[in-house]
């Protein structure tokens, strides 16, 4: 395994896995759709940012995704493509913020999905 | 309420810890070394935590620790593990600040630096795989409470300074030894408050805590009042009467100046600790007496034995090799700004100055018992329920100008005078538009130290401090001496570390090196201030 895929999964489980689940981690357990909307939106839409500017999750996971081809069929990162789909699928209604709730909690379970996937995989390289 | 500084490039904790746990006060996001150094020196004194990312997707330039000519892989890898060198960096500046690293130990980009981490004393981690608003909340106020725990206990201010640490962890082995304690140090930095509050209380003892001041105490009553007497063993003595030794019998006796003792009662204490008896003036019975015996004294009792002053085979019994010194309060100036907010609260609990802030916040509707402390730079924009107290740049300038002779005693009293004086003055005047912020006046300060001031407090910006001067064949010799006297000074004030006299002399830390090799130029010698600092 080479050391450039293990550092791969790091900044991949950094750049992505820390920030795709931020907000709505934080959330309170009586939190209302809007909380939710606004802490997806910021998880989703604005993954990260800083003085550099935003970028989304999606735009990171394209950025990032050609870095793991050398592990072939992976299921972590097919996981990762499967979530990162469904949120693509979304984003165009997340961005007008217009989510259903049931939209919410699928988005939401596909952010859970990545930052766990991406945790997974930097974990397995790390041990092999 | 703690005061975090968060050191990341993005913006993600510093929107939520100030949204989800509101109840600190929080500095930043700084993103870089430049930004860091910048912060630490505007709140520095105030930091209680410090909230550090590893990986810096940030600018080359604004990296620190990248070699010349760093290949792209090279400048991935810095920026991974950029926080584990702000760290090392930010140690130099301040040994015990707590610092919680916002990555797991498992994604340290380094095996190596992540055992270094381990075995690092004041460097927490959040594992920010699961961290939620309450996890970091309960981890933020467990390490506050920690941190705080070693600088301040009871009545007792240790400091972050790491003199007056070896000190605390010093006195807590004596004091659950059987041998007893020298205190020395000059007056007022607080010998007693540490037998009382810290040695006996550590010890383990059960018995009662007895503390003689010999400096008040007329010699002839001295061993009298120590040993105890028998009815009729001196003019005036109509009943016996139990000594110092026999109250404190199980648990610790205090004997504040101990250079003061008379003669006889040296030769009498002697015994008492060679044999573990005392014997009453006028009676042939002796009782057996467990006693830890803590003494104190501001003169230096080997001088006085040199002398012939006071007895070497009892100074001998008092292990001096095991003296434990405290440092003037000039030596602790890095600690001022939290000795200050530690003065206050320790001021707010009498009872007279309690009643006259009380009036104030009723009047002006204003919550809480907390007394927040600010600098000019840090006023908030609007009013706050909060009470706030004002110590602008000049009036911090003149606390640490002051020499302080009477040291800690002294400073407590001043904070404690300008405290009345501020709120004594506010009780007849209506409240300005901020009565949130309370400034105590630089003029009420200046009155307040004029009594104790010494002709070399310099006016003006920078360091001050005394120095001799002797004359000499040459002017660059009395130079150089001067030069070794003040070096010598801030080599004690800031523990041995060149990083910090740097930042004095020259204005960063960096030039540290440079220092040092002066420092060797003057004939000065690490190994012999060592032992000045231990």
């Amino acid at each position: 395994m080479s050391d450039l895929l293990r550092e791969a999964a790091a900044k991949a489980k950094h750049d992505l896995g820390k920030y795709i689940a931020f907000q709505t981690r934080w959330l309170p357990e009586d939190a209302n759709h809007q909380d939710w909307t606004k802490a997806l939106y910021s998880d989703l839409v604005q993954t990260r940012r800083g003085p550099n500017g935003v970028e989304s999750a999606v735009a990171i996971w394209e950025r990032i995704r050609s870095d793991f081809a050398a592990l072939g069929k992976d299921d972590d990162v097919s996981g990762v493509d499967d979530a990162i789909a469904a949120i693509r699928e979304l984003m165009p209604a997340l961005e007008r913020e217009e989510i259903t709730p049931e939209n919410a909690e699928n988005l939401a379970q596909a952010s859970r999905e990545v930052a766990q996937r991406l945790a997974a995989l930097h974990k397995r390289l790390k041990e092999i | 309420m703690a005061h975090i500084l968060i050191v990341d490039d993005q913006d993600r904790y510093a929107e939520l810890c100030r949204r989800a746990i509101p109840e600190h006060d929080y500095h930043g996001p700084v993103r870089n070394w430049k930004e860091l150094a910048a912060a630490l020196k505007k709140h520095g004194q105030r930091i209680d935590l410090v909230l550090l990312d590893v990986h810096f997707d940030i600018a080359e330039e604004d990296l620190i620790g990248l070699p010349k000519d760093a290949t792209a892989k090279v400048v991935e890898q810095i920026r991974r593990e950029q926080g584990l060198l702000l760290l090392e960096k930010l140690r130099h500046r301040d040994p015990q600040l707590p610092v919680v690293l916002m990555t797991s130990r498992d994604d340290l980009p380094l095996e190596r630096a992540a055992e270094e981490m381990q075995a690092e004393e004041y460097t927490y981690f959040l594992d920010d795989d699961y961290v939620d608003a309450s996890a970091l909340r309960t981890q933020i106020e467990g390490i506050v409470r920690a941190s705080r725990g070693l600088e301040k206990e009871g009545p007792i201010f240790w400091g972050r300074g790491r003199r007056m640490q070896r000190v605390r962890s010093r006195l807590l082995t004596l004091a659950l030894g059987r041998l007893p304690i020298i205190l020395g140090g000059p007056t007022g930095t607080g010998k007693s408050l540490l037998a009382r509050h810290f040695i006996h209380r550590r010890s383990g003892r059960r018995g009662s805590f007895v503390a003689v001041d010999l400096s008040t105490m007329p010699r002839e009553l001295m061993t009298a009042h120590l040993f105890g007497s028998v009815k009729g063993s001196y003019t005036g003595s109509v009943a016996d009467k139990k000594g110092a030794f026999e109250e404190a019998d199980g648990g610790t006796l205090f004997l504040d100046e101990i250079g003061n003792l008379s003669e006889d009662a040296q030769k009498m204490l002697l015994s008492v600790l060679q044999e573990g008896v005392v014997t009453r003036i006028g009676d042939v019975r002796e009782r057996k007496v467990d006693v830890k015996l803590v003494v104190a004294t501001h003169e230096d009792l080997g001088a006085m034995v040199a002398e012939g002053r006071f007895r070497r085979d009892l100074f001998m019994r008092l292990n001096p090799a095991c003296t434990v010194k405290l440092p003037s309060l000039v030596e602790r100036e890095l600690d001022y700004s939290r000795l200050l907010a530690f003065c206050v609260e320790q001021a707010l609990a009498g009872p007279y100055l309690q009643e006259l802030v009380h009036s104030y916040r009723e009047r002006h509707g204003l919550d809480g018992k907390e007394i927040r402390i600010l600098s000019d730079d840090s006023i908030p924009q609007t009013r706050e329920t909060v009470l706030s107290l004002l110590l602008s740049t000049k009036s911090m300038g003149q606390l640490h100008r002051h020499r302080w002779p009477g040291n800690l005693r002294e400073f407590a009293m001043t904070v404690e005078n300008a405290l009345v004086f501020t709120f004594a003055e506010l009780a007849n005047v209506p409240g300005g538009a901020r009565p949130d912020v309370v400034q105590i006046r630089p003029k009420l300060l200046r009155d307040l130290l004029r009594a104790t001031q010494t002709p070399d407090e310099i006016e003006g910006e920078g360091w001050g401090t005394q120095v001799r001067i002797t004359p000499a064949d040459t002017l660059n010799r009395v130079a150089s001496e001067v030069e070794r006297q003040y070096f010598i000074q801030l080599y004690l004030i800031h523990d041995g570390d060149f990083r910090g006299m740097a930042s004095v002399l020259m204005g960063s830390p960096d030039y540290a090196r440079k220092v040092q090799l002066r420092f060797n130029q003057l004939g000065l010698k690490v190994r012999d201030l060592k032992n000045r600092i231990a």
